[in-house]
């Protein structure tokens, strides 16, 4: 099967390119890269006015399933995610089982191949049941093809036992992704601690409940050798703490979402917006000042959307009942293009570089460039679109966004996953 | 030689590499990098790897330790199952060693832990029994020499 994509502006750091070209994929790899490029026979597309860039990755997503299948399942949160531009998600293992063993990780493998619309990239959890007790069977899940182990969600409590995850996972070769939280500091904690938790009468979430752990596994990272990458990074003084870990040439890489570039504590007023509470919660401007700063100097490696789908039930409570977390697979692309990129914060190509590039290094995946032999996972984007987001447009099953009803720049418009479009003009091929 | 198993708490590698470096053999250490001291360059071995298939065709004799069955909590492996799939001398390495290969270990073994039956009792491999007969005789001549025998061993 050939494909000819002609006219789109390509962009991809990799290879240096930026410009209006064509590009030509057949049997699932790009053959050609160039102008005025034909073909005897295939289907062709013209791309005028579009962007080409390398397949999408957000290393961060709940798909939920097992288990939780009423919030969102492999099915729905790869839709999601093909609707959003992305070519593949990192799974997170959280679910219901676990994914602690090789069965697991054959069960989400096997679901997303026969029902996802992207590639499924599945982590293991470094502890049996995410409990922090007994380590999980990394070897037997590497050996099956999990990309990475996390206990997301939960955090490994003890130090003692953070350092054998690490010091075991580093006979692999793949990252640890902390999700740091220290419980003894963070308790009940519903906001950032300040004054978002004073006004709303709620208990706080300190930002020392972050920061003491990735300075923890910072160390620890620097004890073992073990490549370690912080998730869902939130303060200014964590962040610094990586840059300092990168300076001292330590493997330390990390992620930032949407929502804690976009979104402050200030946002949650006395609505009592479930939809923005989110773990690690919102923090202050200034918090997000310094992760805008760190995605424009390279400290941050990735954006990932840490989509976390919850029903309407589950979310429509009390502030203290709902549960954490919000959506992002589908508004991720258009926030950065609208507040990065249009803005000049950064260019496409670092744009690439975060949400593409570095994503697939992070999970040692296969790189995907615009460039012959590359493997076809595609995105083009329409950067002029301008849209609004509604909740009836989701594809995901859930509608916990905390970016309903704004106004958007840029949009994908196709995605192609080892050549096959999964999405075409904005909707998803079936 | 090849070393195999928790070196981090074992007596038998305290002595065992000086004494395999005085008879000239090249030392390889292999376990997981939770059973392996903080200094492993300490007790003089000449490489440390825990990917014991890379190295396992290059040995020309293999020396397991014994594995400790202890309570899985705060254990430095998940389970004695995945031990056994990455570090256990399966009968499915079998092919991966040389045709002359040995295998020894100090005993008491955990069979279908770190050794296999097939590999325990190997007719050609193991060497097993013949380090507990040797075994034997060493410690009668050291207690023979304590107690006051004389260096060519003839009674004062
Ligand atoms: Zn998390």
């Amino acid at each position: 099967m050939a494909l000819l994509l002609k006219n789109a502006r390509a962009i991809d750091p990799q290879v240096g390119l930026d410009e209006v070209c064509d590009v030509l994929v057949r049997d699932g790899r790009i053959v050609e890269v160039g102008h005025d490029l034909a073909m005897e026979k295939g289907e062709t597309v013209d791309l005028a006015g579009k962007v080409l860039v390398p397949g999408l990755v957000d290393m961060h997503v709940h798909l939920r399933e097992p288990g939780y299948e009423q919030k969102e399942d492999i099915a729905s949160g790869t839709r999601a995610a093909a609707h959003g531009g992305f070519t593949a998600v990192c799974a997170m293992p959280n679910t219901a089982p676990v994914i602690d063993n090789a069965v697991g990780v054959e069960y989400v493998k096997a679901r997303a191949a026969q029902v996802g619309k992207c590639r499924v990239i599945v982590s293991g959890a470094c502890t049996k049941g995410l409990e922090g007790e007994i380590l999980a069977e990394m070897g037997d899940m590497y050996a099956h093809g999990a990309k990475a182990f996390t206990d997301d969600g939960h955090g490994v409590q003890d130090a003692g036992m953070m350092r054998k995850v690490m010091e075991y996972a580093s006979q692999f070769d793949c990252v640890v992704m902390p999700h740091c939280q220290d419980d003894s500091l963070v308790g009940d904690g519903q906001v950032n601690e300040g004054t978002c938790s004073t006004r709303l009468g709620m208990f706080g979430w300190p930002a020392e409940g972050e920061e003491l752990e990735i300075m923890r596994d910072i160390a620890l990272c620097r004890l073992t050798g073990c490549p370690l990458h912080i998730q869902h990074i939130t303060t200014a003084r964590g962040l610094q703490m990586v840059r300092e870990a990168k300076a001292e040439g330590l493997p330390v890489t990390c992620e930032v979402t949407p929502h804690h570039l976009f979104l402050t504590e200030d946002d949650i007023d006395d609505t009592y917006p479930t939809a923005l509470k989110v773990n690690p919660p919102l923090r202050t401007a200034e918090d997000a000042r310094a992760l805008i700063e760190g995605v424009a100097d390279g400290t941050v490696d990735a954006i990932v959307t840490d989509h976390a789908p919850h029903t309407d039930w589950e979310k429509d409570r009390e502030f203290e009942l709902a549960p954490f977390g919000m959506i992002g697979l589908e508004t991720a692309l258009a926030l950065v293009l609208t507040n990065l990129v249009s803005t000049g914060v950064i260019d496409y190509a670092r744009m690439v570089e975060l949400m593409a590039v570095r994503p697939r290094a992070i999970l040692r995946e296969e790189p995907v460039q615009l460039a012959p032999g590359s493997v076809a996972d595609l995105t083009v984007i329409d950067p002029d679109a301008t849209w609004t987001v509604q909740r009836a447009d989701f594809l995901s099953k859930a509608g916990n966004s905390g970016f309903i009803g704004a106004e958007l720049t840029g949009k994908a418009t196709d995605v192609y996953v080892g050549g096959y479009a999964t999405l075409t003009d904005g909707v998803i091929v079936e | 030689m090849g070393i195999v198993g928790d070196i981090s708490h074992s007596r038998v590698c305290g002595s065992l590499i000086p004494a395999l470096k005085i008879m000239g053999a090249n030392v390889c250490v292999i376990a997981p990098p939770t059973l392996i001291p903080a200094n492993v360059e300490v007790l003089g071995a000449d490489s440390v790897t825990s990917d014991f298939d890379s190295v396992l065709p290059d040995l020309d004799a293999v020396y397991m330790l014994r594995v400790q069955r202890e309570r899985m909590e705060g254990a430095p492996f998940p389970s004695l199952r995945e031990y056994n799939m990455m570090f256990g001398l399966t009968q499915q390495r079998d092919r991966l060693m040389k045709p002359d290969a040995i295998i020894c270990h100090p005993g008491p073994i955990n069979r279908g832990v770190e050794l296999d039956s097939f590999m325990a009792d190997h007719p050609d491999r193991s060497v097993i029994l013949d380090q507990v007969y040797a075994g034997i005789l060493v410690r009668m001549a050291a207690l023979y020499l304590l107690l006051g025998g004389s260096e060519d061993g003839i009674a004062a």
